[in-house]
């Protein structure tokens, strides 16, 4: 079981965001984090990266949680945030050298790796410029790249899809499924459905703070009544929900 | 860990070197040398009329140094991409934000032993003594005090379980309070000691940090609110790449957009003075701190020389503001000449101006003298006619030829 939350209850002031909740991420599997603006998604989120502190409830990694060895807990992650951070001052190839020291790879199959993803994400003659002028998307791939470098347990990524191209996202999507074969898991939030639909192997709906349902969409399908609903319909049919409330 | 310390100490030496080049322009200077001198006569005027030990002294001595052991707080040099980009280093960190922590405590030492210094005759004053070793005694005693806050402000920046004594309340304000008062009124050894203990409590709360998690919202807030004043104050000399103002409502000063133009730039210009919090707070500030000086200054050539040094400095921190609005697309497509625009900022600030002397003016009144405040007048006009129509225009063609 490579992530697991369970009765967790936490959000950024006193007040709690999250309201016990609970799930899993099991090792090569892909799960998927959906809700709609304000349901607690990157709240969640998070949590599991340790920005925030759960006022109770555990999360654990591998067995590991954060109050036992933080730097345990923290090693398995790589995190892909919604919005690219980047440093201003550091060129592409800098921000590589950073994540290559930051998480202790092996210099010369990181790079490979690297080299790799640059010449899939288009970006290899650009590893002397400062990744902060570029767009939106571009910037989202570094973010990408350095956290596909490593050997990470646990993948989370934010809202990846948004300002990427159709290839961009393809390339993201095998990136994903080669993580996968390797036996990590992925915990991504996500809108885009119809993607998500057609590669994550769960889902956790997340509604109010709470867990609404989890599952294959099968499952899903099952308890929103339609055996041909897609997860588009499935989402506006919670959306309904929660305007009747 | 700390590599990564020293490089970003070294951008940050390189950046301030940068900037203060333009704050201690010859101008600025000149008004600090008088403002020094100025408040340096008034000081050795004051101690020499000064009876010693009068009941108040020793309670202005506490308050005086309250706020002197506030100045300084802790820098870390954290960027917001640390937090993605060091995520599996965490404990290593610890290293790095223990480097932020000597650093502003070497800092906050140098600050104490300058505020101390200037402090001494009045400390001799109030405690009724000139023994060097009780004088020695307040200025370690500051120092413990400030090193408990900084430790303090460093486990702020980590998750911690909240007590009483890291809540910010009381290591900044209560316990401080009670050693002063001890050291003042009881012994300066009683607050000395106390001060070394909660000195040592602090330091222990540090040492457990390295096993706990850091507040990495609260450590990125607070550096970036610290970079951003330290930008504001730098931007007032020149341009700051990536300033952005925070901008208040102020309905209530809507009426008073009807003095000034109705061109594009003059209501962008007149709007964004008025609505940034920063600049019309300085504006308010700085004027009616004008004319309080003005109006407590018995000498008239003294208040005219004040008068005059504030005019300079206020249109002086407000030339920046003209290319305030660089950044948007859209004044880049009007179709306004670069001539036109500085009419239109010349006439905003003009207006702004005079506002500034009738606060200055008003000031003036409680001088009691008539003469003294018409003299004030005519050197205002005058020196009012020359920046605006001459020296800022002159100044600002001058900045946008360099282009």
């Amino acid at each position: 079981m490579s992530l697991q939350v369970d009765n967790l209850v936490g959000g950024y002031s006193r007040i709690p965001v999250l309201k016990n909740v609970s799930f899993d991420v099991e090792d090569g599997e892909l799960v998927g984090l959906i809700g709609l603006n304000g349901a607690g998604k990157s709240t969640t989120i998070n949590h599991v990266i340790g920005l925030l502190k759960p006022f109770s409830g555990t999360i654990k990694i591998n067995g590991i949680a954060m109050q036992d060895d933080i730097e345990k807990y923290k090693k398995q992650i790589a995190y892909i945030p919604e919005f690219p951070v980047l440093y201003k001052e550091l060129t592409l190839r800098e921000h590589i050298e950073t994540t290559i020291k930051a998480y202790d790879l092996n210099e010369t199959s990181a790079w490979e790796d690297a080299n790799k993803m640059l010449k899939m994400f288009r970006l290899e003659n650009k590893l002397e410029w400062f990744p902060v002028n570029f767009s939106k998307g571009m910037r989202q791939k570094v973010m990408i790249l350095c956290a596909f470098i490593t050997n990470a347990k646990l993948f989370v990524i934010d809202e990846p899809f948004l300002g990427l191209d159709p290839v961009a996202v393809n390339d993201l999507l095998q990136l994903i499924e080669d993580q996968k074969k390797k036996g990590s898991s992925i915990l991504m939030s996500t809108h885009v459905l119809d993607t998500a639909e057609r590669f994550c192997d769960r889902f956790v709906l997340i509604h109010n703070g709470k867990i609404r349902t989890e599952g294959n969409i099968q499952r899903l399908q099952d308890e929103f009544g339609n055996k041909d609903s897609s997860l588009n319909d499935i989402y506006l049919n919670l959306a309904k929900e929660e305007n009747n409330e | 860990m700390n590599n990564l310390f020293s490089q970003r100490l070294q951008s940050h030496f390189a950046q301030m070197s940068k900037y203060l080049r333009y704050v201690f322009n010859d101008f600025f200077v000149i008004a600090l040398m008088f403002i020094i001198g100025g408040i340096g006569y008034q000081y050795s005027m004051f101690i020499k009329h000064l009876q010693a030990g009068q009941w108040w002294e020793k309670l202005i001595l506490m308050v005086l140094i309250l706020v002197v052991v506030q100045l300084n707080n802790l820098v870390t040099f954290v960027k917001r991409a640390d937090f993605v980009f060091w995520l599996p280093q965490e404990k290593a960190f610890f290293t790095f934000l223990r480097s932020g922590l000597r650093y502003s405590k070497t800092m906050a030492v140098i600050v104490q032993i300058v505020a101390w210094f200037v402090m001494i005759p009045f400390i001799e004053k109030a405690m009724v003594t000139t023994n060097i070793v009780v004088i020695l005694m307040i200025l370690l005693m500051m120092f413990f005090l400030k090193l408990m806050f900084l430790n303090f402000k460093m486990v702020d920046n980590y998750h911690h379980d909240r007590n009483i004594l890291n809540n910010q309340l009381c290591y900044r304000l209560i316990l401080p309070i009670i050693i002063i008062a001890l050291a003042i009124y009881v012994s300066v050894y009683v607050g000395l000691t106390v001060s070394i203990l909660l000195l040592i409590v602090s330091h222990l709360l540090v040492q457990k940090l390295k096993q706990q998690s850091i507040n990495w919202q609260t450590v990125i807030e607070k550096t970036e609110s610290h970079e951003n004043s330290l930008n504001r104050f730098f931007n007032m000399f020149t341009d700051v790449e990536n300033m952005q103002g925070a901008v208040k409502r102020r309905s209530y000063l809507d009426s008073l957009f009807k003095i000034f133009n109705n061109d594009v730039y003059s209501v962008l210009y007149s709007r964004g003075i008025v609505r940034d919090k920063e600049i019309s707070g300085l504006l308010a500030r700085v004027s009616i701190l004008g004319a309080i000086i003005i109006g407590a200054v018995k000498l008239d050539w003294m208040a005219i020389l004040i008068a005059v040094l504030f005019m300079y400095l206020i249109v002086f921190q407000l030339i920046p503001y003209f290319n305030n609005f660089e950044d948007n697309v859209f004044t880049s497509l009007y179709p306004i000449s670069i001539d036109q625009q500085l009419k239109s900022f010349t006439g905003v600030i003009g207006r702004i101006m005079i506002l500034v002397i009738v606060v200055l003016m008003i000031g003036s009144l409680f001088m009691f003298n008539l003469l003294a405040s018409l003299m004030l007048l005519v050197v205002l006009i005058i020196e009012w006619i020359l920046l605006i129509k001459i020296y800022v225009p002159k100044k600002i063609k001058k900045a946008s030829s360099n282009y």
